[in-house]
């Protein structure tokens, strides 16, 4: 296992947004690795840059923000450092990704079919048949009925769940090495987001793609990731094969969020929520970004960011008072 | 800790409901040209408001022809021509004989002028305004009429005199108070008849709705201009209800702010619809009326209250263009009727005036194109101010 | 698709039926009917005789009777005299409406041809110097009157640079040819096309920027980056095309405040187009061409709305014309 390649390793990142308030660090040296074939779920609430990462591994990151250190190394490369036109064949072509809202990330005024063939032009020496063949082949390839047809049709012609369909179908057209998929079940209505998680471990398994999977939500998260990161105001809070952290939380934001979902057999509790509130911009505090929040917090919470340390081999914490009580 | 304390404070602060208008206020003074703008047209309507004044502080008068005295450029004098001036004069002896005749007595005894009695006058009169003014700081007791006939016949005019003479400075504050006035007023009107036809659509709906659409969205189709034209060319003797305000001497502002505000309401009317209908489908009304609150409580209550931010930002933009109908009604000849000075007919015959003054044409359109503009830059400001979105913290 | 057409060409005809009417009658209330006339040029004439003249010119009838008079001459092709131009109204009318086809297509298609790439070059850099430096600009564009423009423009280039012509549609007399023929039209064409201009230009750009500003915020556009597109094509393929629908809008319905304008712009320029000939014959009392000018004037504007709206279909699938 130690032994294999990472197909993305994540160093250091940093990611800054230039606001006019001040610089506001909405990311602060984040490291991971994702190996081929595997899924790694990042969860967090919103605004914790979970976004913001994988927006940064593709550099698309808008103005005002700008990637201010780190590397981000695919297949032992680091996409920084590569100019702006190669970028560009990277993107797309080794990492796609697909976004929340199905309903407006596909362009409204391009057929289903243009889409999908401009990615595979873009990308491949093929003839306009070849791409349209390629297109339709990865459509029915989703479970899109009668391919054909859907291919001459416009997004809005499109039902939600096979709107995201499709956008994984484009996604997936040139075989990328890694997918990030940025929430691609929130918008959806639960039957059709288990379809779509299914969908997706199918075809990771078939490309044995390295899957960057991002969400809120814990169910879907241990559905589909084999190990989990857990970040909070830009940080990892918490990195673990997804069972040993739903077995064994040891930062307290992780426990909280496990807390703080429904379970089958406790009607009668109350659901705990979090205390407090996600602090603005800047407003987190100088040490451990939860510190506001934390029941375990003490002065040195406050003062100086907690390291990270290893539980086990493949668990890493960062806080100065792990582990849960019960 | 203590930088957590003040943290905690400014938070505090932070958080602390500022009132509505104020935060409008905030946001509209960070709109630099919004302030301009808006200083500029304050400036502008207490010139219209004060015209008397200024007129009577300058001695200048807007409908006062001079034949000698024509396409004046700026910065000059116009001096009244002699055969006037010895009219003027003999006017004055006429109507004040006994204290005329005191004057000629006292300038002729102290041997001021060496000419006849009789002659004394005329012959202040005529020679230059210093030399004169010099002979009568002798005299014990000069007469204010006089004094004003004498101050009358040489002239500075600012800006210039037009066609006839008139000085183009006094008929430019006459001017503001028409051109303004009309815009202001007409828009006003505009604003209340798409009130109404824009509550009426959208609170009942159905083929009221579609009827009033339709015809909003017909106007809104039309050329405006020529429509207009078709409207300003009747004469108002010949419609039975106006025809009373015929004579009145406002008749062509009347006119004016009917023709404008006639074409003017439509899109206050679409704004209102849609606020109303998108407000419609929301809990509180629902609860308004589940309450029992009749339609028309529902309406002043609940409803106008939240169109007031984007109707205040139609009104201003809407001040603007009807002060562009008005001046281009005017300068076609079909506007403001002179004698009275709007900026749009001041510039009625410029075609031909250009070859001979083009201040005559400049001063007016620069009036006109600096009102506009502060109107739709106030706009501006307005919009982004009332618009929640664009709140900053 | 083709109910939608003609539903659409029934409700424009709705309109202009309905406005002709309403012209007839405000015409009927101007100063100066065609006994009137008479009567102040020939101070002897009798009451009997007016009684007789306005029965001869049926104008003793109510308006709404004289109105289907006129409309039943038209419809059977007389389009009338007139009366200050010694000609029938048809004649007079065909060179107008070209003259006003060709000032307001050109003032129309220049603004498009400026207004379209500033706007989107500000909106690709919001907040750059030339941002602000365009939209100050942009502001006094739409407050302009194109008639003070025109004023402008004429003291400038014809009085004191004499480079133009102050007014007129070709040189008199010239009787040019060819392409010195166009040229010389060129030479009247371009201060009435550049003061027609400049309002459509400034309210283009404002709504071009922020149409496009609004399309490069859109997921789709980033979708567009993550597939690896080039900057151009993401802007121009995906965004842009996106930003032309309400920017098409914006272009139709300015069809007639461009029209407006060019009545204004013809009158200052002494350009012979319809527009003038509007004004000139409601001056004149020309009742004829009056009337058929301003309906044949108002219906193409009409017309050329409803064509624009039914080739928005073309740029936005979305809309189904049922």
């Amino acid at each position: 296992m130690e032994n294999r390649v990472p197909t993305l390793k994540v160093q250091n990142l940093e990611t800054t947004f230039f606001l006019k308030s001040g610089p506001f660090r909405a990311v602060k040296g984040l490291s991971y690795e994702i190996f081929p074939g595997e899924t790694l779920g990042i969860v967090g609430e919103s605004g914790c840059g979970k976004s913001v990462t994988s927006l940064a591994v593709m550099q698309l990151i808008d103005n005002p923000g700008k990637i201010t250190g780190g590397q981000i190394l695919l297949d032992g490369q680091d996409l920084l450092k590569l100019p702006t036109a190669q970028m560009e064949d990277v993107r797309g072509a080794k990492i796609a990704m697909i976004f929340q809202e199905p309903m407006t990330a596909l362009n409204p005024v391009l057929t289903i079919g243009q889409q999908i063939d401009e990615q595979v032009l873009r990308h491949e020496k093929v003839s306009n048949d070849e791409a349209r063949k390629r297109s339709i082949e990865m459509l029915s390839l989703v479970g899109i009925p009668s391919p054909e047809e859907r291919y001459g049709n416009y997004p809005h012609q499109l039902s939600g769940g096979m709107r995201q369909r499709a956008m994984i179908a484009m996604a997936l057209s040139c075989h990328p090495k890694v997918l990030i998929a940025d929430e691609p079940t929130t918008a959806l209505d639960v039957t059709i987001q288990a379809q779509i998680l299914e969908l997706f471990q199918t075809l990771q398994k078939k490309f044995n793609m390295a899957v960057q999977f991002i969400t809120h939500d814990l169910g879907v998260i241990s559905e589909v990731s084999d190990r989990v990161l857990v970040m909070y105001g830009g940080q990892v809070c918490e990195s673990a094969p997804t069972q040993e952290l739903f077995n064994n939380p040891q930062h307290p934001y992780t426990a909280a969020l496990m807390n703080s979902r429904p379970k089958l057999g406790q009607r009668t509790k109350r659901l705990q929520t979090i205390e407090g509130t996600v602090p603005a911009p800047h407003e987190f505090p100088k040490g451990c970004p939860f510190a506001n929040r934390c029941p375990k917090v003490t002065q040195i919470c406050w003062d100086v960011p907690p390291p990270v340390t290893q539980v086990s081999p493949q668990h890493i914490v960062a806080c100065y008072h792990p582990g849960v009580q019960k | 800790m203590n930088q957590q304390t003040q943290d905690q404070q400014n938070i505090q602060s932070m958080e602390q409901a500022q009132p509505l208008w104020k935060m409008i206020l905030t946001q509209f003074s960070e709109h630099k040209m919004a302030v301009a703008g808006v200083v500029i047209i304050l400036f502008f309507i207490l010139m219209a408001l004060f015209a008397d004044l200024i007129s009577y502080a300058s001695g200048l008068h807007p409908h006062r022809q001079n034949v000698s005295g024509r396409y004046l450029l700026p910065f000059t004098y116009s001096e009244v021509g002699s055969s006037e001036k010895e009219t003027a004069v003999e006017n004055w002896i006429n109507q004040n004989t006994e204290v005329a005749a005191q004057l000629q007595a006292e300038i002729v005894g102290k041997n001021l002028l060496s000419v006849s009695e009789e002659d004394a006058l005329y012959e202040l009169a005529l020679m230059p305004k210093e030399e004169g003014q010099e002979i009568l700081k002798q005299i014990e007791t000069v007469p204010s009429s006089f004094n004003q006939m004498l101050s009358d016949f040489k002239k500075f005019h600012p800006f210039g005199t037009d066609e006839v003479g008139r000085d183009v400075f006094i008929r430019l504050i006459y001017g503001a108070r028409v051109s303004i006035g009309v815009g202001i007023l007409s828009t006003v009107v505009a604003a209340l008849i798409g009130l109404l036809i824009g509550s009426l659509a959208g609170f009942y709906g159905g083929w009221i709705d579609s009827l009033l659409m339709r015809l909003t969205d017909a106007l809104l189709s039309l050329p405006l201009i020529p429509v207009m034209i078709v409207i300003a060319a009747v004469d108002l003797q010949k419609v039975p209800v106006l025809a009373d305000f015929v004579g009145s001497g406002y008749e062509s502002i009347i006119k004016m702010v009917l023709i404008i505000c006639l074409f003017s309401w439509m899109t206050v009317a679409r704004l209102v619809r849609g606020s109303i209908l998108s407000l419609k489908e929301r809990e509180f009304i629902l609860a308004a009326r589940t309450l029992g609150c009749q339609d028309h409580t529902i309406i002043f209550r609940h409803l106008f209250p939240n169109v007031v931010g984007p109707m205040l930002v139609s009104l201003t933009l809407g001040v603007g263009s009807s002060i562009i109908f008005e001046a281009a009604l005017s300068f076609l000849g079909l506007g403001i009727m002179p004698p009275m000075a709007s900026w749009g007919n001041m510039l009625t015959n410029a075609q031909e005036v250009i070859y001979k003054n083009v201040w005559l044409t400049i001063l007016p359109g620069l009036m006109i194109l600096l009102t506009v503009v502060s109107f739709n830059f106030m706009g501006d400001g307005l919009q982004s101010a009332v618009d929640p979105k664009s709140i900053k913290r | 698709m083709a109910t939608y057409i003609l539903r659409r060409l029934i409700q424009t005809l709705g309109v202009v039926i309905l406005l002709s009417y309403v012209c007839f009658y405000l015409m009927t209330l101007m100063p100066g009917d065609p006994v009137e006339l008479m009567i102040s040029s020939n101070p002897k004439i009798t009451s009997e005789d007016v009684a007789r003249l306005r029965s001869l010119y049926g104008l003793d009838q109510p308006a709404y009777k004289r109105y289907l008079n006129w409309v039943s001459q038209i419809s059977s092709g007389d389009l009338g005299h007139s009366r200050t131009y010694r000609v029938p109204v048809s004649e007079l009318l065909g060179p107008r409406l070209w003259n006003t086809f060709y000032l307001s297509m050109l003032a129309l298609t220049f603004s498009i041809l400026v207004a379209l790439p500033i706007g989107v070059y500000t909106a690709l850099n919001p907040g750059s110097r030339m941002d602000s430096i365009v939209s100050m600009l942009t502001f006094f564009g739409i407050s302009m009157p194109s008639f003070l423009l025109a004023l402008i423009l004429i003291i400038i280039f014809a009085v004191q640079l004499n480079w133009l012509p102050a007014g007129g549609t070709e040189t008199i007399g010239a009787d040019n040819t060819g392409l010195a023929g166009i040229l010389d039209r060129a030479k009247y064409l371009i201060l009435p096309v550049l003061s027609l201009s400049l309002q459509s230009i400034g309210s283009f750009v404002r709504y071009a920027r922020g149409s496009m500003l609004d399309v490069l915020r859109q997921d789709y556009v980033r979708t567009a980056k993550a597939k690896g597109l080039s900057y151009h094509v993401v802007i121009w393929k995906h965004a842009f095309r996106n930003a032309l629908i309400p920017i098409i809008t914006i272009i139709a319905l300015s069809l007639s405040s461009v029209f407006s304008g060019a009545l204004l712009t013809e009158t200052v320029f002494a350009y012979q187009g319809v527009g003038k000939l509007v004004y000139d014959s409601i001056m004149g009392n020309d009742f004829n061409v009056a009337m058929v000018s301003f309906i044949i004037s108002v219906s193409m504007v009409l017309l050329m709305n409803l064509i624009a709206d039914i080739l928005y279909g073309f740029v936005d699938p979305r809309i189904s014309y049922q």
